[in-house]
C-alpha cells in the first residue's frame, strides 16, 4: 500500500494565518489546497514536508467575480469545478470553462483548486515514479542527483508543466497575486513560471497564491483550448493548445496569442504564431502557417506518455484545430 | 418453467453497492501479523546471499522467512517451476525473495527495506523470439532450450494447397500483455481454527489452491481449508497463486494469525499478464472463395515460469484458423521462457491473439476475391459436423453460421453498414468491421474434467427448501446467483429458499475453476443433477444427493498425427463494430458495438449481458489503450495513470448484446459458456473496421494512435469510397 509519509497538518483561516505558519516552519512546510495532486506525490515519496498548512479553510479565497472595468477575478481556492461551471466563464472566457472541464475526473474536479492546479509540480516519467522505482533507474536532477535522464546533457530539469489552466490563464494575459510576509505582490503569469522543472514557480516557499486576475473581455474576443491525451477523460495533457484572438468589427484580427503548454517546465508563447494571425480573416492558409510556426518552437522531451515524435506531431494539429475553433470553422472534438 | 431467463436481484447486490460486502483486505483484524514482501527487482540475477540481520533487529519485526523456510519451495498450476520464494536465481523482477513478517504495517515496511540481499547480475532474456535460440542464454538451467511447449497442429497438407490456390497472402502480427487490473488487489489473512490451516482470499478455485497449498507445506490436503471472501474480479489472474502462499507459509511456520494487503503496484509488478504473442499466418483461398490452407507460427512469451502458458498455447495454436473449416492447416505454438512478468490465464486464453491474425487474414482474402467479408465467412464458416483442425467433428451444437448471420442483420439495423458513405470527405473517416470467434467451453486436451455438487431438500409433503453445496467462485460474474437459478428452477422453490454453501473447500465439494467460460455449463450441470436425484428422494429421510458431472471425454492430441478431441463445448459469437479514425491524430473512437453471442440458454439474462458489456470494456482497453511496457524486464507502467485502463467515455454509447439460444446438449436447460467471448473476435473487428475505414492494416497490439498513423502512412490509399483492396498482397501470388 502507498501511504503517507508522516506529517502535521495546520489549518490556516486566514491568508495572514497560513503566510505566517509557513514563515514559522520555512523549508519543512508546503500550503495544501485540494490535496490532489500533492498527496499523490507524497506518497510516492517525491518530497515529505513535516508540516502542511491548510489552506481550504480560507473561505475568502473561494470566488469568481467579474466586473466590466476590472475583469475576471479567481480566488485561489475558487475549485476546477466552479470554474468549468461559472456562467460569467463559459460565456465570456470558453477557453477556460473549457480547459476546466477537461481536467482529470469530476471527484477530482470537485476537489482540485485553481491555485493548486498553477502551482502543480512539474511531471516527467522518470520522476513520478514511486521510491523503489527511482531508486532503482537512478535518481535525476529534480531527485538531487547530477543527471538528467531525459537529456543527459541538459543542466536544468526539463519536467513538464501539465496544468490544462496555465495555458489559458496565459493567453488571456492573466495576473497572478501573491501574499507573503512582505505583503502582496502581482506577476505576469509568463514570469510566474521558469524554465528549470526543479524549482518551476517564480514564489517564494513562504508565499502563497492567493488570485488570479484576467483583463476584461474585449468585444470580438474568441478563444479556445484543445488537449492531445490518452482517453477521453482522466489523463494529464500530453499536449495542450491555447488560443484567444480579438477580431475588429470587419472580422480582421487584430490581437492573437497562441501558448502551448506540457511541452516543458513553462507554457511556451508561440509568439511568431500569433504573428501570423494578426491582419487576416483567420483563413484556412493562414491558420496553416499560424500552425507551422507553432510546430517550430514546441520542443517535447522524451518525459510523458506516447513517444516524442509523435507529440511533436500533434503540435501542428492540435495547433490547427485550437485556431480552427477561434475562427469558428472548428470541427468537433 | 419459470425462472429462467429471469432478471433477478443479485443476491449480492445490495452489499455490494453500499460497501458492507467483505473483500479480503476488509477481514484483516489487528491481531494479525503483517507480511511484506521483497521482490527481487532485477530480471535475472544469482543470489549470492542473503542478510537478515538488520531486518530482525527492526522492532515489530517477528521473522524474515526465506527459501530455507519452505518444506516443498515449487509450485504452478501446469508445471512446479516456480519457487514460493526465491532459491539461489531470481528469473524476473517480481520474483519473491523473501518474506518479512511483522506485528504491523510499518514494521514490516521497514524490515523489507533492511534486508540486505546480494546479487551477481546474469544476462536477461527479454525477447521471446530471440530466446529461442539454441545459445540464448537460459532462463532455467538444466533445459535444453528456453522452449517452455512447442504445440504442433496438421491436417492435410498446406503445401500442395497453397500450389494451387488462387490467392496466397502473408501477414505478420503482434499483441503484446495485458494487466487483469481487477478492482481488488491481491490480499487476504491465514488462521488456525480447530487445527486446520485456514486461508482466506480471493482465488478462481478453492480445491485447487489447497492442494497447491497443502502440498508446499508437506500437509494432508483435509489439513489446509481455503476459504473465499467475496472476490472482487478474476480475468484469470487469479489462477496462479500469489499471495496465498504466503500467507500459509507465515501462519504455519509462526502458529499465528497474518495477513497482507498488496498495493496496486505490488499487484502489477507480482502477478502474471496475458501472454504477448508474435504471430506469421500464410493463408491461401481458391477462386470461389474456399479457404484451402492456413499456415500459422506463433510464438507467445511465456516470462519466468510455467504458469499456463502450455495450456494457453494449446487454445492459441487451435483457435489459428478461428472459426472457419479449412481442409489444410498446419500450425505451430511456441511458449518461450524469458526473464520478463509470467504470462498465463487471461480472459480468452490464448483465442484473443489467434483470432485476431486469423480475423485480419480472412478479410484480406475476401478483398483479394473481390468478395464481400462476410460472405467468405459464410463459406467457410462452421457447420454442424464441419472437422476441426485436429482432424474431428466438431462436438455437436455448432452454431457459428446462425451467429454470424445474426450479428450481420444487426448491423445493418444498427450501423451504417452495407450503405455507401454520403457523408463529406474529412479527416474522420469510418467503418464497419465484422469478425468471428470460437472459443472452448470448459477444460480441454484431455483434462479430467468435472463438477460436483450436493442438494439437499426440506420439507413436510412439499419442498420447502434447500441447501445447495458447491464450491464454485463467484469473482463478480454472478455465478452464484446463476447457480442458485438453476437450483431453484430445477426444484420449483423460489430463489430464497435455495441456500447456498460455496465458499470453503470443507464445506462444499469441487465444481472445478470459475474459469474457461466453465461454472454455468459444469457447475450448473452438476447442481441440476444433483437436485433431479435429491427431488427423486423426496419426501423421505434423506433427501439428499451429490452428483458429479463429467461431460463427454475431451482428448490430448496424438504426437504423431496430431489427431484429437481437444474440447466438449464451444461458445460462437460474431461481432460487428463501427469506428471513426481521425487519421490526422490515429485516434480510434469506437463508435457501436454489435456483440451477438449462442449462449445456449440464458439463466439470467442481465447477468449475460453484464458479462458482454464488462468483457467488452476489457476488449476496448486491450485494443486501443492498455500498453503495458517493459524495458529489460522491468513494468514500467505499474501504475493506473500509466497503465490506461478505458474509461466510461472511452466507451460508446451504443452497445448492443444479442443473445441467441441454441442448445447446448450438456448443459443445464442448455446453457453453455459467455464469459470470456466478447474478446475473442474483438481486435480483428476493430482492426477490419479501420480498413474498411482507411484501407489501413493495424497489425500490433494495443492500437495506439502513433501506430495506427505508422499504418496509414504506410497504406498507399486512403479513398473509402472506393472498394476497398488488399493493399499488401504479393501481385505475384495473385493469379
Ligand atoms: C489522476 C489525476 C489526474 C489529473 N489530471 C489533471 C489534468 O488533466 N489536468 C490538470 O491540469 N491537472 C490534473 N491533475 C492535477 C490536479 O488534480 C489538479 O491540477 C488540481 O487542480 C490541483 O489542485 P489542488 O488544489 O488539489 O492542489 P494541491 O494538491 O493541494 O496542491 C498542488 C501544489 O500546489 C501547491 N499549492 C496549492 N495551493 C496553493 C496556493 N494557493 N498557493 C501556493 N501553492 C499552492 C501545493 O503546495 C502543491 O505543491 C490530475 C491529478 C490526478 C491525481
Ligand atoms: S526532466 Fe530530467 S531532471 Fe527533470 S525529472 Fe525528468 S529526468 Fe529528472
Amino acid at each position: 500500500m502507498q501511504r503517507l509519509p508522516p506529517f502535521s497538518y495546520e489549518p490556516a483561516r486566514s491568508v495572514a494565518e497560513a503566510v505566517a505558519l509557513l514563515s514559522k516552519y520555512g523549508a519543512d512546510a508546503m500550503p495544501v489546497s485540494g490535496g490532489t495532486d500533492l498527496y499523490a506525490n507524497m506518497k510516492q515519496r517525491l518530497f515529505a514536508p513535516k508540516v502542511l498548512v491548510g489552506l481550504r479553510p480560507i473561505r475568502a479565497l473561494r470566488f469568481i467575480a467579474y466586473d466590466d472595468a476590472r475583469g475576471l477575478e479567481i480566488g485561489a481556492l475558487a475549485t476546477v469545478r466552479d470554474l468549468a461551471e461559472s456562467e460569467i466563464v463559459v460565456a465570456r472566457y470558453p477557453a477556460l470553462a473549457r480547459a476546466a472541464s477537461s481536467i482529470s475526473t469530476p471527484q477530482l474536479r470537485a476537489m482540485g483548486t485553481v491555485g493548486g492546479n498553477l502551482c502543480l509540480d512539474t511531471r516527467c516519467n522518470y520522476y513520478n515514479q514511486n521510491l523503489d522505482w527511482r531508486a532503482a533507474l537512478g535518481f535525476c536532477l529534480k531527485n538531487g542527483a547530477d543527471i538528467c535522464r531525459v537529456a543527459t546533457g541538459s543542466r536544468t530539469c526539463l519536467a513538464v508543466n501539465a496544468s490544462d489552466l496555465a495555458p489559458v490563464l496565459q493567453a488571456f494575459g492573466a495576473t497572478v497575486h501573491l501574499a507573503g510576509a512582505g505583503g502582496e505582490r502581482t506577476l505576469d503569469i509568463a514570469q510566474f513560471f521558469t524554465d528549470d522543472g526543479r524549482n518551476a514557480l517564480a514564489r517564494d516557499a513562504r508565499e502563497i497564491l492567493v488570485k488570479i486576475a484576467l483583463p476584461p473581455a474585449q468585444p470580438g474576443t474568441r478563444s479556445a483550448y484543445r488537449k492531445l491525451r490518452q482517453r477521453a477523460s482522466f489523463d494529464f495533457p500530453l499536449l495542450g493548445v491555447a488560443s484567444v484572438v480579438r477580431l475588429d468589427a470587419g472580422g480582421v484580427c487584430r490581437d492573437a496569442r497562441v501558448v502551448l503548454n506540457a511541452l516543458g517546465p513553462r507554457p511556451v508563447e508561440a509568439l511568431e504564431a500569433a504573428q501570423c494571425l494578426i491582419g487576416t480573416r483567420l483563413e484556412p492558409e493562414a491558420l496553416a502557417v499560424a500552425a507551422d510556426a507553432a510546430y517550430k518552437v514546441g520542443k517535447p522531451m522524451e518525459n510523458a506518455g506516447t513517444t516524442l515524435a509523435y507529440r511533436k506531431r500533434m503540435l501542428r494539429v492540435f495547433t490547427r484545430r485550437t485556431l480552427e475553433d477561434v475562427a469558428g470553422a472548428g470541427a468537433p472534438a | 418453467m419459470t425462472l429462467l431467463g429471469k432478471r433477478l436481484a443479485r443476491p449480492d447486490a445490495l452489499d455490494k453497492v453500499t460497501g458492507a460486502a467483505r473483500y479480503p483486505a476488509d477481514i484483516v483484524r489487528d491481531d494479525m501479523l503483517r507480511l511484506k514482501v521483497v521482490f527481487a527487482q532485477r530480471a535475472h540475477a544469482r543470489i549470492l546471499s542473503i542478510d537478515t540481520a538488520e531486518a530482525l533487529a527492526v522492532p515489530g519485526v517477528v521473522a524474515v522467512l526465506t527459501a530455507r523456510d519452505v518444506p516443498y519451495n515449487r509450485y504452478g498450476l501446469v508445471e512446479e517451476d516456480q519457487p514460493v520464494l526465491c532459491d539461489g536465481v531470481v528469473r524476473y523482477w517480481g520474483d519473491k525473495v523473501a518474506l518479512v513478517v511483522a506485528e504491523n504495517v510499518r514494521a514490516a515496511e521497514l524490515g523489507a527495506q533492511c534486508v540486505r540481499v546480494a546479487y551477481e547480475d546474469l544476462p536477461a532474456v527479454t525477447d521471446a523470439r530471440a530466446g529461442m535460440a539454441r545459445d540464448a542464454q537460459r532462463v532455467h538451467a538444466g533445459r535444453a532450450d528456453n522452449v517452455l511447449k512447442h504445440v504442433r497442429i496438421r491436417k492435410g497438407d498446406v503445401e500442395r494447397a497453397f500450389a494451387s490456390a488462387h490467392v496466397v497472402l502473408e501477414g505478420e502480427f503482434e499483441t503484446s500483455w495485458q494487466e487483469h487490473a481487477y478492482l481488488q488487489p491481491d490480499a487476504g489473512v491465514a488462521y488456525y481454527e480447530d487445527g486446520t490451516l485456514v486461508v482466506e482470499t480471493a482465488g478462481q478455485w478453492l480445491h485447487e489452491d489447497r492442494k497447491q497449498l497443502a502440498k508446499m507445506l508437506g500437509l494432508a490436503p483435509e489439513e489446509v481449508a481455503v476459504r473465499y471472501a467475496k472476490i472482487g474480479g478474476a480475468f484469470g489472474g487469479r489462477e496462479d497463486l500469489s499471495v496465498q502462499t504466503l500467507l500459509a507459509l507465515a501462519t504455519w511456520k509462526l502458529q499465528r494469525p497474518t495477513a497482507i494487503v498488496w498495493s496496486r503496484e505490488e499487484s502489477i509488478v507480482g502477478h502474471h499478464k496475458r501472454h504477448p504473442f508474435w504471430i506469421r499466418a500464410k493463408w491461401g483461398a481458391a477462386r470461389d472463395g474456399r479457404i484451402v490452407a492456413a499456415q500459422t507460427e506463433l510464438i507467445a512469451d511465456g516470462g519466468a515460469y510455467a504458469s499456463t502458458s502450455a495450456e494457453v498455447l494449446k487454445g492459441a495454436t487451435l483457435f489459428a484458423t478461428s472459426t472457419y473449416e479449412i481442409e489444410n492447416v498446419a500450425s505451430d505454438g511456441y511458449a518461450v521462457y524469458t526473464n520478463n512478468v509470467p504470462s498465463g490465464a487471461f480472459r480468452g486464453f490464448g483465442a484473443p491473439q489467434a483470432h485476431f491474425a486469423a480475423e485480419c487474414m480472412v478479410t484480406r482474402l475476401a478483398h483479394a476475391l473481390d468478395l464481400d467479408p462476410v460472405e467468405i465467412r459464410r463459406r467457410n464458416v462452421y457447420r454442424e459436423g464441419s472437422i476441426e483442425p485436429t482432424q474431428h467433428p466438431l462436438p455437436a451444437g455448432v452454431s457459428a453460421a446462425a451467429v454470424l448471420e445474426r450479428c450481420v442483420e444487426e448491423a445493418r439495423a444498427r450501423m451504417h453498414y452495407g450503405m455507401p458513405d454520403l457523408r463529406p470527405r474529412t479527416h474522420l473517416r469510418r467503418g464497419v468491421g465484422i469478425a468471428s470467434g470460437i472459443k472452448n467451453v470448459g477444460y480441454s486436451f484431455g483434462f479430467p474434467e468435472q463438477a460436483t455438487a450436493t442438494v439437499e431438500l426440506f420439507g413436510e409433503r412439499e419442498i420447502e427448501r434447500a441447501i445447495v453445496r458447491v464450491g464454485a467462485a463467484d469473482v463478480g460474474q454472478g455465478a452464484h446467483a446463476a447457480l442458485r437459478q438453476i437450483a431453484a428452477e430445477t426444484l420449483g422453490l423460489p430463489p430464497h429458499a435455495v441456500r447456498m454453501i460455496t465458499d470453503d473447500s470443507a464445506r462444499a465439494p469441487d465444481a472445478g475453476s470459475a474459469s474457461a467460460s466453465r461454472l454455468t455449463l459444469m457447475g450448473g450441470r452438476a447442481v441440476k443433477d444433483a437436485a433431479d436425484a435429491a427431488k427423486a428422494k423426496f419426501p423421505g429421510p434423506d433427501a439428499k444427493a451429490t452428483v458429479q458431472f463429467r461431460p463427454p471425454a475431451t482428448t490430448a492430441l496424438d504426437p504423431q498425427t496430431t489427431a484429437g478431441r481437444p474440447n466438449y463445448s464451444y461458445g460462437y459469437v460474431s461481432q460487428a463494430v463501427e469506428v471513426e479514425v481521425d487519421t490526422r491524430t490515429g485516434q480510434i473512437r469506437i463508435l457501436k458495438i454489435v456483440s451477438a453471442h449462442d449462449v445456449g440458454r440464458a439463466i439470467d439474462e442481465q447477468l449475460v449481458e453484464g458479462q458482454i458489456e464488462g468483457c467488452l470494456a476489457q476488449a476496448v482497453g486491450y485494443v486501443l489503450t492498455e500498453h503495458l511496457q517493459l524495458r529489460d524486464g522491468k513494468i514500467l507502467t505499474p501504475h493506473f495513470s500509466t497503465y490506461l485502463l478505458p474509461t466510461t467515455l472511452d466507451m460508446p454509447t451504443e452497445v448492443y448484446p444479442v443473445l441467441l439460444e441454441l442448445a447446448d446438449p450438456n448443459g443445464p436447460f442448455g446453457a453453455r459458456g459467455v464469459a470470456e467471448m466478447p474478446l475473442v473476435p474483438f481486435a480483428g473487428a476493430v482492426a477490419n473496421a479501420i480498413y474498411a475505414a482507411t484501407g489501413a492494416w493495424v497489425t500490433q497490439l494495443p492500437m495506439t494512435p502513433e501506430r495506427v498513423l505508422a499504418a496509414l502512412s504506410a497504406s498507399a490509399q486512403l479513398v473509402p469510397h472506393e472498394r476497398p483492396r488488399d493493399p499488401v498482397m504479393p501481385l505475384d501470388q495473385h493469379r
